[in-house]
């Protein structure tokens, strides 16, 4: 027997990990374009990609 | 010439500290052997992780199918790293689609405090997109 909740759970889980996977593939895209002079800061953080500088 | 950026993570969004790093060439022209490049990002990891908290986060483009080479030269710049020892690596290779497979590793200092509770993480991450994982 399938137990739903769980199945959907665990969909749902997979779901928001292929979302934040996306996510960093599409930003990534974005920052080599950035990189590349094709896009500008300003369009960086119109798409919520936020730089960091780590310390 | 190349460019470094650091990104916030979105990945694991419960422990700070934890950065993405992208390296992209300026253009698109062929550059020469890659030995100067490892020298530079080894300077820009060492000094990155001066501070032991730091995670590193490091995502393979899949532009031009080239993503597992560019998977497989970052695995070469870390085993050539003398610094290798004062790290541990965890690599991530996951099915996203019929025919796409996501690159990712993440390096920890071995002091991390937070080093046990990112690979629980990295780990749960992977067993919701693979449970056999």
């Amino acid at each position: 027997m399938i137990n739903t909740k769980d199945h959907i759970t665990r969909e749902d889980r997979k779901q928001k990990a292929l979302k934040a996977i996306y996510k960093m593939i599409e930003d990534k895209k974005s920052v080599r374009l950035y990189i590349k002079g094709e896009i500008d800061l300003k369009t960086i953080k119109e798409r919520g990609i936020k730089f960091a500088k780590p310390i | 010439m190349y460019e470094v950026v650091f990104l916030e993570n979105d990945f694991i969004v419960d422990i700070e500290n934890i950065f993405q790093i992208i390296i992209d060439k300026k253009t698109d022209a062929v550059e020469p052997l890659d030995f100067q490049v490892f020298i530079t990002i080894n300077v820009i990891v060492g000094v990155f992780f001066e501070n032991s908290n730091n995670a590193l986060l490091y995502t393979c483009s899949s532009e031009e199918g080239k993503e597992q080479k560019r998977f497989d030269k970052f695995d070469r710049w870390y085993n050539r790293s003398e610094n290798k020892k004062l790290f541990v690596k965890i690599d991530s290779i996951l099915p996203i689609s019929e025919d796409m497979m996501f690159y990712a590793s993440i390096i920890c200092h071995n002091d991390n405090p937070n080093l046990e509770e990112i690979k629980i993480k990295f780990k749960e991450f992977e067993e919701s997109i693979d449970p056999d994982k």
